[in-house]
């Protein structure tokens, strides 16, 4: 009898964790005040694009500073986040489609690129590349992946067709410079970079692109090359970045569901989950050093800090940190751990919002130990938080609208992932 | 006979000359003042505003933030714990930078002068064509007059345009035109009007009045 309850057990829970998306399993429930405070924060976070996207050639400043360069993945979340405006009624239809057509003119024609990967900074006003910046491979991975996100919003129109020419530009089988590895950029000046894309990062993103393209195909072993480093903290075992800052499990997770999908024995959604808690157990046990870490507060992630801009991160990991949160972590995880990031969301609003909340959303970071608050809102930034809101109000949106993309779903198969509800 | 024809007076016609004088000196310093104002807003005003305080201030926290985000994409122990190496890359960051704004300027500037040399070239062209008109218009009608005299027309008078240059021959021409005129329709009135027999001695009269080379 006891065995054959066992039985039933594990095979309801087999049916619940292979058919639902993981964060569907928790028994968190959304209330309909945090709701409005999300939609609040997603529709003001959101204004950043507008504001800080150049009306004539569509790129976005990398920050808010004045005398910020454009960047290339701020670009493509300002297209991401002009296609979910569309769809919740922040801008029309028309508007969101100029706007996305405006950006897609100055990528075709202006904006500098080597053989597809766009200059990591470019001039907002003309497209240059500027500041001696690298063909970057992540951030033309972040931008084509919102190219064709953006362009999916308007399915039939020249969008898609056009977005399809940006992506199939991009030679990808180049940047892995003759090894299974893809580098990190390429300088006129230097050559490739002599940095990897080795280990677990946000470079899946860029993985899943090249490995999806029929124009410039790559070998289907360099999905295998990059290593899996597990190591674990507090029990939360986790195949790991070098930094262990928290965007580098949410990057690709913003475009990509992994949540049915395994590599082999990893599920990288579980990973990413598993990471979060991490980081917010490192902050717990630092807490008595760090003021900023009292209150159940957590978040170390790549941001701006009284020292500059650091890579801050928990472990596994390097785990660098000073008592600095950055506001984006805990939101960009939101889809992992709901619960988690909602307590945290809700004391940066009620308890730090009068110095960390702004027309634009919450501003990049601060330190409480140091009295430190952050004046700048970087664009890589608010565009996490715009779409992995959107996943998370609206039922998976972003992930809805990616995961159907051709080239997506080739990258599946060439990586062999298992679709759990296949 | 070399000495023949060389001139005495350069200022033969002080009105006209200082006319035109004036008109050279206005272009010049039309076409000067352009240039040095484009060169300056080309160059100068380009590198004074790159170069201002807050300019200066704003791409020194760039280079600063863009070496911190390299930083943080390839951290590594080391470089971060050696500040020298970090004040060392924004320098070199910066001067890159600084290398970049130098060849915008120059770039720009090249537009700029190439589209104002374009617009002087124009300018010069439309005013030289306008000056030259002044002269060479009325040099055209007074060729079409004399033909027009030559061929017996002693009607003809002159019209120019009221800022043409020679509006005084005009007036002299006219004269002479209206005296020949006088003169041949008084001997054409005399053939008409006069009796044959006297009409000769008339006509005689009138002509010794006009100087031939056949005299």
């Amino acid at each position: 009898m006891t065995h054959k309850v066992h039985v039933a057990f594990f095979a309801i829970f087999f049916f619940l964790t292979s058919n639902f998306p993981i964060y569907a399993q928790e028994t968190f429930s959304l209330s309909g005040e945090d709701r409005l405070l999300l939609k609040k924060i997603q529709k003001d976070t959101f204004q950043y694009f507008l504001t800080h996207t150049d009306p004539e050639t569509g790129l976005t400043k990398d920050s808010s500073r004045s005398g910020a360069p454009a960047s290339i993945a701020a670009t493509g979340f300002a297209l991401a986040s002009f296609a979910i405006a569309s769809q919740n009624g922040w801008l029309s239809y028309r508007e969101a489609y100029q706007k996305i057509e405006r950006t897609f003119d100055t990528l075709e024609q202006r904006a500098a690129n080597e053989k597809g990967f766009f200059y990591h900074f470019l001039d907002p006003k003309t497209g240059k590349r500027i500041w001696n910046s690298e063909a970057s491979s992540i951030d033309t991975a972040l931008l084509i992946a919102s190219v064709l996100l953006a362009a999916s919003y308007f399915k039939g129109t020249p969008l898609e067709t056009r977005a399809r020419r940006l992506y199939e530009r991009v030679d990808w089988n180049w940047m892995r410079n003759g090894t299974l590895l893809f580098s990190h950029g390429w300088k006129p000046n230097h050559g490739f970079l002599p940095y990897y894309w080795d280990m677990y990062a946000e470079h899946l993103i860029l993985q899943a692109l090249a490995l999806g393209s029929t124009s410039h195909p790559v070998p289907q072993k360099m999905w295998l090359e990059w290593k899996r480093e597990t190591d674990s903290y507090n029990n939360h075992e986790v195949v790991y970045s070098y930094t262990g800052s928290l965007f580098t499990y949410q990057y690709a997770h913003a475009f990509i569901n992994f949540s049915d999908l395994n590599d082999h024995r990893i599920n990288y959604f579980e990973n990413s989950r598993e990471a979060t808690l991490a980081n917010r157990e490192f902050c717990d046990f630092y807490k008595n050093l760090y003021r900023s870490y009292q209150d159940n507060m957590w978040g170390l992630s790549a941001c701006l800090g009284p020292d500059g801009y650091k890579a801050y991160g928990a472990e596994p990991g390097l785990g660098l940190h000073d008592g600095t949160i950055a506001s984006y972590a805990a939101i960009g995880s939101i889809v992992f751990t709901p619960s988690e990031s909602m307590s945290v969301i809700r004391t940066l609003y009620e308890k730090y919002g009068d110095r960390l909340y702004g027309p634009l959303g919450f501003k990049d970071s601060f330190n409480l130990d140091q009295n430190w608050w952050a004046h700048e809102y970087l664009g890589i930034d608010q565009g996490i938080i715009v779409l992995m809101l959107e996943n998370f109000l609206n039922e998976g949106a972003v992930w809805k609208h990616f995961m159907g993309l051709p080239m997506i779903q080739r990258w599946v198969e060439r990586a062999e992932l298992i679709n759990k509800t296949s | 006979m070399k000495t023949k024809n060389r001139r005495k007076h350069f200022l033969v016609d002080k009105n006209l000359q200082f006319h035109y004088l004036f008109y050279i000196i206005l272009t010049l310093t039309v076409v000067s003042g352009v240039g040095m104002t484009g060169s300056y807003f080309g160059i100068w005003g380009s590198v004074v505003k790159i170069f201002s305080e807050e300019s200066l201030h704003e791409t020194m926290v760039t280079a600063a933030q863009l070496n911190e985000y390299e930083q943080a994409r390839h951290p590594s122990p080391k470089k971060l714990s050696l500040p020298s190496i970090r004040t060392y890359q924004e320098t070199s960051l910066l001067s890159e930078r600084q290398k970049e704004l130098i060849r915008e300027i120059m770039d720009e500037t090249n537009q700029k002068m190439l589209a104002l040399g374009v617009f002087l070239l124009i300018f010069i062209g439309w005013g030289s064509i306008f000056l030259t008109h002044k002269i060479a218009g009325p040099l055209f009608k007074f060729g079409q007059y004399f033909q027009e005299l030559g061929r017996g027309n002693l009607a003809v008078r002159i019209r120019l345009r009221k800022f043409d240059e020679a509006r005084n021959l005009e007036f002299r021409f006219n004269e002479m035109a209206a005296a020949l005129d006088a003169i041949v329709a008084k001997m054409k009135r005399i053939t008409r009007e006069i009796p044959r027999e006297t009409a000769l001695d008339e006509l005689k009269k009138e002509l010794s009045k006009i100087k031939t080379t056949s005299d």
